[in-house]
């Protein structure tokens, strides 16, 4: 590893130089764990302790909200955890305007009530009161209201983030529409830190919801039912559409959540009523919904986006491999969780899912089956690009090291590759 | 809690260390020069034309000199460029082994649409040769049930959502050129247009990309479903301006055409209560489709153009607001519109009787830029973004700008993004007059930058603004701009030139001129 | 012959020249947006720039300006271009574009007629355009000939024997019309029932020889319209052949006579009547032509449809069941403007349906004699035409220009789509028969 001098001397110093409390704190991952965690109080801080984990070579685990932290392959070579709770807060929200900059360690929750107040709604779904902006970002994965929301990244305006060669960069900006220079910050959404650490973000509100209810019914799991509903998702008011099903009961659970002005609101819910009848129930259930999806608590989780023609086909695989299933229709994005006899079941749901046009990956895993099976997948075939853009963005290999994407041989030729492709 | 220090915030202040001449971007690099034509070759080797004849045959390889004159420049007249040679492949495979044959000789190559593009990104940098998509024309799939369509890049704009109107769907980014530009040029330039308030711009749109990489290789990125795990390849190249390579195929997303849409008038005495107006609506919660102001000047010239639309000509600004969704829901939203207008004080407001006229409304919008050609020999469109809470201000100082360098102007935006576009009339062959538009554009620039903006909205970089650049970034930002490049297009062979300042590229393209073989860190 | 012709060029201004010349003010007014690419079939059909509006301006431009040396590029483009003026309908900026296309060509053909290099096909065209179209008797003449070649089935064998080029022409030429119908309109005609109004019909040259049928119907329509018609014998040619193939002077030389023949000050005519959509947009013209002594007929000139659909028209229609195409003219569409008139007539005859097919402005590659000029791109053009066309599947296709509806019957003959082309005078005709 590092050839200057003794290991983890530099951030040793950097943190004593600069006071940053580096504290034992233990943070198991797959594959690793790291025994000291520290936590920068601001980006020039960060930027040091980058800096000289660069010098050392000490695998940098960065943390948000700590929610997903399993949700990675196997990490290689964790030198020090970096907590980013520090670096947060809502520092310029412009209400006139629909658009905020808050600090990467920010609780989602927290952004979101501070845009409410200004009549604005944070478009990101992430889960629970947990999820940092900087997490969300990270790993680019939205909840059901992605159904109105789109991607995350259609909610980044602009991100500054420090690099693999500890040097605090920005991208895009404060407005809203912009093509000044390549869109980085499409390449550091949903690069799980592998590729530079978010640290502040501009982000684009949508005016708040003049009215909104969520209605609930129950249906059988058939594809007629099923195509129907989907349909009736794409109404305007439709913020999101939640079809929960387990083989077991048979039944399933159609939970829809409406927003808009009331009388788009009241002229969509007579349209899923005339279908079938749906009862009134608690404005929050959505949340709920989407926070069990990153609690299951199930040895297996899953999550896999199809196109929204096969998506029943896609949810009929994962209920007859007996688990339990929260879809989202709208956007043919299944999540799945449950007990599963082997890998080589998640290997032919990945097939099916690729077939279907998408993809599928792996949130939870017996820590065995990563031997044989990449939590995110082949990508697409783009796995050499995305190693080339790992070596060259994060050339010590220092950030999230093989947690998402693994390098050959830190020579730097071409060997690199990622881990799926080996598996 | 630890104590919140700020981190810096570039995107609000203007940068002290990034100094004010593309020179100083520099810093103290050694191979700080400017060296854009260094031993590019002036003719293409014979054998190479030979090569590319025999790729997409005599007819679509042009290398006289009268046809290669006619490609010295997109929409940007400005610093016209020659190409060595222009071939128009009809294929993935063609332009892949175009690009082989470009590669054998060491001949860079830049890829082009149809050439409407304002920023000069489809100049031939110079000794390059230009793929021109324009005959890759085929619709290949329409998904009307997953809606998306697979089109390749020389199919245009307008085009494809007249070819799906019959399935009620249409293709959502509608650059005001989009009578003639492709999507394959749309996705390079990620562009934009009036109804982005809502429907978000190209990138918002494109799934999946097929890509001949500048080595040569064919690459696919993304997916149907628009999502893949990891960073996202389709969005970063998206926008790229063609230095990442050549997209061949595109995968589109398909909108569902409104159920109900109304456009509005909106006439004011002055510019600025137009854009005040806008902001009422913006606070007011309604998302209109567009919202877009015309001011005098482009009126008068609209109005003497086969697209006028009976605009009112002594209007000193018109705001088209127009908007779309369920029909249940547009009463309340029009009153809303109707408030906020009369708050400001405009002076009526008309709703658009039928489609014909809304079409009309909107054929004037979008001819306006070119009906400026009545106004003089040249036109210089200007592109850059505000923060909309800026717009009035900006108006103002804009107007003084142009006042005092004594240039005509005229001003057609999207005032719901912020994104403005002065288009100052010149003529090019005077000199002084010439001199003093570029000026003017960079005092724009700065005043924009000034207040948080950005120099382009969607018009691009291209060679137009890749030394304002640092208006907006310092050197620390844009490097991993570079990495991104180098990343794909590692020798620099593809549009070079183009996006980001040109000399670190040039020197990155001819490594012994630098000295060494690695970028130090 | 060359030499003789060569000396008649003189006068026009030569490409390098141009520069002294409107033209090259004119080229100033395009911003180089690129809105006109789509709407030009021969870009459309190529991919070239250079074969694009945008594109030949701003050789012109180069040229002008003295930055492009090389005229070749511009020659052929030049003569590529099918005149159709589409890209002026796109044009925001409001380009002339056709007057300038008139110019340059006009220019081209002087400077290689000095430079003795005029191309063979030039010289030929420019012959039958000079001495044979607008002298009525020697196109009469051989008008017959064809005729009598096709009644003896002589034209398929000479095809086998005559260069490609002519062969072309015969198979593009229409039935020669029995010898009645090519006989000489009465020069008065007077109006049914109370009298409106009096009108001159021009006749043309190809209308009169091969759609004498269509000028007849005009006749009587006027004339239970209530119009008296008066046909002025000393017409001649409009000039618009001679103007698109670069001889302008020689146009404007025809264009002297017309206004001779229709008097200086029209007299009592309230309107010049024309049936071909090209004759009309080129006797417009006049006043660019001749300026101010040419205005008067130019602003008296009326396309048929547009007159009657000006006038107000008490008629009454009968029924025609029918399935009909209504294909724009580019010369009315693009160079006057005319899209609805027709419509709005045709709308008139119950019955009759009006389908719409994709892109009726798109040009059908006829364009004069360009289907004779440029053989295979007009074929190129043409072919999206008749697909449009076929997929409205109408029985009746109707356009008002006679260029168009040869090439467009003979691209519906080939492609076996079985749909009489008319003018769309000939169903208000038939529609409104006593």
């Amino acid at each position: 590893m590092g050839a200057t001098g003794e290991r983890g001397a530099a951030i040793s110093a950097s943190a004593s130089e600069s006071s940053v409390e580096v504290r034992e704190e233990r943070v198991s991952v797959p594959g690793g764990a790291v025994d000291r965690v520290c936590e920068p109080r601001n980006v020039g801080e960060l930027e040091s302790i980058v800096r000289a984990a660069g010098i050392d070579r000490e695998g940098l685990l960065v943390m948000g909200g700590r929610t997903r932290l399993h949700w990675a392959n196997r990490a290689q070579a964790l030198g020090l955890g970096i907590s980013m709770s520090g670096i947060s807060g809502v520092d310029e929200f412009e209400p006139e305007e629909g658009v905020l900059h808050a600090l990467a360690g920010t609780p989602v929750q927290e952004i979101r009530e501070v845009a409410a107040k200004e009549g604005w709604e944070l478009p990101l779904d992430s889960p629970g009161q947990l999820s940092t902006l900087g997490g969300t970002i990270a790993s680019a994965i939205g909840g059901p209201r992605a159904h109105l929301f789109g991607p995350v990244k259609d909610a980044v305006l602009g991100l500054e983030v420090v690099g693999g060669d500890g040097v605090a960069t920005k991208c895009g900006g404060r407005v809203v529409k912009n093509v000044t220079g390549y869109d980085m910050a499409k390449l550091y959404c949903g690069s799980y830190g592998s590729l530079a650490i978010v640290t502040g973000a501009w982000l684009r509100l949508r005016p708040a919801s003049a009215k909104r209810i969520t209605l609930r019914a129950r249906s059988s799991n058939d594809k007629e039912r099923f195509e129907a509903i989907r349909a009736l998702s794409k109404l305007t008011s439709v913020r999101a559409l939640v079809w929960s099903s387990t083989r077991t009961v048979g039944k399933s659970e159609i939970t829809v959540e409406f927003g808009g002005s009331a009388e788009g609101v009241e002229h969509d819910r007579a349209k899923f009523n005339q279908y079938i009848p749906f009862e009134e129930i608690a404005e929050d259930t959505v949340d709920h919904l989407r926070d069990e999806r990153s609690r299951t608590g199930s040895p297996v989780a899953l999550r896999a986006r199809v196109l929204g023609t096969r998506c029943h086909e896609m949810m009929e695989v994962v209920l007859d491999a007996g688990l339990r299933v929260s879809a989202d229709p709208g956007t043919g994005t299944i999540h799945a969780s449950g007990s599963l006899p082997g890998p080589s079941i998640l290997a032919l749901i990945r097939e099916r899912a690729e077939q279907a046009g998408g993809f599928a990956q792996f949130e939870t895993l017996p820590d065995e089956w990563r031997d044989t099976l990449d939590v995110f997948g082949s990508l697409g075939g783009t796995a050499s690009i995305v190693s080339t853009l790992k070596r060259r963005f994060d050339p010590a290999g220092i950030l999230n090291p093989g947690r998402f994407v693994t390098l050959g041989p830190s020579d730097g030729d071409a060997q690199a590759a990622l881990q799926g492709d080996l598996t | 809690m630890p104590q919140r220090e700020k981190p810096s915030k570039p995107h609000l202040e203007s940068n002290p260390g990034a100094a004010s001449s593309p020179e100083s971007l520099l810093g103290d690099r050694p191979w700080a020069e400017s060296c854009e034509a260094t031993a590019r070759p002036a003719s293409a080797p014979v054998e190479l034309i030979g090569r590319l004849q025999a790729i997409v045959g005599r007819e679509n390889c042009l290398t006289r000199s009268g046809e290669l004159f006619a490609y010295e420049c997109d929409g940007l007249t400005l610093e016209p460029r020659r190409p060595l040679a222009v071939v128009l492949p009809e294929t993935t495979e063609e332009v892949a082994k175009v690009v082989h044959a470009c590669r054998e000789f060491d001949i860079h190559f830049v890829p082009r649409g149809a050439g409407t593009g304002l920023s000069g990104g489809a100049h031939a940098t110079a000794g390059s040769v230009l793929i021109e998509c324009s005959r890759m024309t085929r619709v290949l799939a329409v998904d009307a049930e997953d809606r998306f369509a697979i089109v390749q890049p020389g199919v245009v704009n307008a085009e494809l959502s007249t070819a799906i109107r019959h399935l009620g769907l249409f293709y959502a980014p509608d650059p005001s050129s989009q009578q003639a530009c492709t999507i394959g040029g749309n996705v390079a330039e990620n562009s934009g247009g009036p109804h982005t308030l809502k429907y978000g711009t190209t990138t918002n749109h494109i799934l999946a990309l097929e890509v001949v990489m500048p080595d040569g290789s064919v690459q696919h990125l993304g997916n149907q479903t628009g999502e893949m795990p990891g960073p996202d390849l389709v969005g970063a190249f998206v926008g790229s301006e063609g230095t990442l390579g050549i997209v061949t195929e595109i995968t589109v997303r398909l909108t569902p055409i409104p159920e109900a849409i109304e456009t509005m008038l909106a006439i004011f005495d002055d510019v600025v209560p137009a854009c005040r107006a806008v902001g009422r609506v913006i606070r007011s919660g309604v998302v209109p489709a567009a919202m877009e102001i015309v001011d005098r000047r482009t009126i008068e010239a609209v109005e003497a153009s086969v697209y006028k639309a009976g605009l009112p000509k002594d209007a000193g600004a018109v705001l088209i607001v127009e908007l779309d969704g369920s029909p249940v829901c547009m009463e309340g939203e029009i009153r809303t519109i109707r408030e906020a207008c009369n708050a400001e004080g405009c002076q009526a407001i008309e709703l658009a009787r039928d489609e014909e006229e809304r079409l009309r409304f909107w054929r004037a919008r979008k001819g306006a830029f070119g009906a400026m050609g009545r106004l003089a020999p040249d036109l210089y469109v200007h592109d850059a973004v505000v923060p909309r809470i800026h717009l009035p201000e900006i108006l103002e100082k804009i107007g003084e700008i142009c006042d005092r360098h004594r240039l005509k102007l005229a001003n057609v935006f999207h005032a719901g993004d912020g994104n403005l576009h002065p288009n100052i009339c010149f003529d090019r062959r005077d000199e002084d007059e010439l001199a003093r538009v570029i000026q003017a554009g960079e005092e724009i620039l700065k005043a924009c930058t000034a207040v948080g903006g950005v120099i382009t909205g969607e018009h691009g970089v291209g060679v137009e603004k890749r030394d304002y650049m640092h208006l907006v970034f310092n050197p620390e930002d844009l490097e991993p701009m570079y990495w991104l490049r180098e990343s794909f297009n590692p020798d620099g062979v593809c549009n070079p030139g183009k996006l980001i300042p040109t000399t670190r590229f040039c020197v990155e393209s001819n490594p012994k001129a630098r000295g060494y073989d690695e970028v130090p860190l | 012959m060359s030499a003789d012709l060569s000396n008649s060029y003189g006068g026009a201004p030569s490409l390098a020249s141009l520069l002294d010349r409107s033209l090259y003010t004119d080229t100033l007014d395009c911003v180089h947006c690129g809105l006109c690419l789509t709407s030009c079939p021969t870009y459309r059909a190529t991919g070239r720039e250079t074969a694009s509006p945008r594109g030949r301006i701003y050789l012109m431009r180069g040229l002008a300006e003295g930055l492009l040396e090389d005229t070749e590029v511009l020659e052929e483009e030049a003569f590529l271009c099918l005149g159709c003026r589409a890209c002026e309908s796109a044009c925001p900026s409001g380009v002339h574009y056709g007057e300038m296309l008139e110019n340059a060509r006009s220019a081209i053909r002087t400077e290689q007629a000095r430079e003795g290099r005029l191309p063979l096909a030039a010289k030929i065209e420019r012959f039958a355009l000079r001495e044979i179209v607008p002298r009525a008797g020697r196109l009469s003449f051989v008008v017959s000939l064809l005729g009598i070649a096709q009644t003896l089935r002589l034209d398929r064998l000479m095809m086998k024997v005559v260069p490609a080029r002519l062969a072309e022409m015969m198979a593009l030429a229409p039935p020669v019309p029995a010898a009645k119908d090519r006989c000489a309109m009465p020069p008065l005609t007077s109006a049914v029932g109370e009298r409106k109004g009096r009108v001159a019909l021009f006749e043309g040259c190809i209308m009169s020889e091969f759609f004498g049928r269509v000028n007849d119907a005009t006749r009587l329509v006027l004339s239970r319209a209530g119009y008296e018609v008066i046909v002025p014998e000393a017409q001649g040619c409009c000039g618009a052949l001679q103007a698109h193939s670069g001889d302008l002077n020689f146009a404007h030389d025809l264009a002297r006579e017309n206004v001779r023949a229709f008097g200086d000050d029209l007299g009592d005519i309230d309107a010049v009547i024309v049936t071909s959509a090209g004759c009309s947009a080129a006797l417009r013209d006049g006043e660019a032509w001749l300026g101010e002594s040419g205005a008067k007929l130019a602003g008296g000139v009326r396309d048929i449809l547009e007159f009657l659909d000006e006038v107000d028209l008490d008629l009454e229609f009968k029924p025609i069941a029918k399935r009909a195409c209504y294909d724009d003219p580019c010369h009315l569409i693009h160079a006057q403007g005319i899209a609805s008139a027709p419509r709005r007539l045709l709308n008139k005859i119950p019955k009759l349906e009006l389908v719409p097919h994709a892109n009726p402005e798109a040009c059908c590659g006829a364009a004069g004699i360009y289907n004779l000029t440029q053989p295979d791109m007009s074929k190129r053009v043409l072919s999206p035409k008749v697909e449009s066309l076929a997929a409205a599947k109408p029985q009746i296709v109707a356009t008002a220009n006679p260029g168009c509806a040869m090439q467009i019957a003979s691209g519906l003959e080939e492609a076996g789509v079985n749909a009489s082309v008319v003018h769309p005078i000939e169903l208000i005709e038939q529609a409104t028969r006593p």
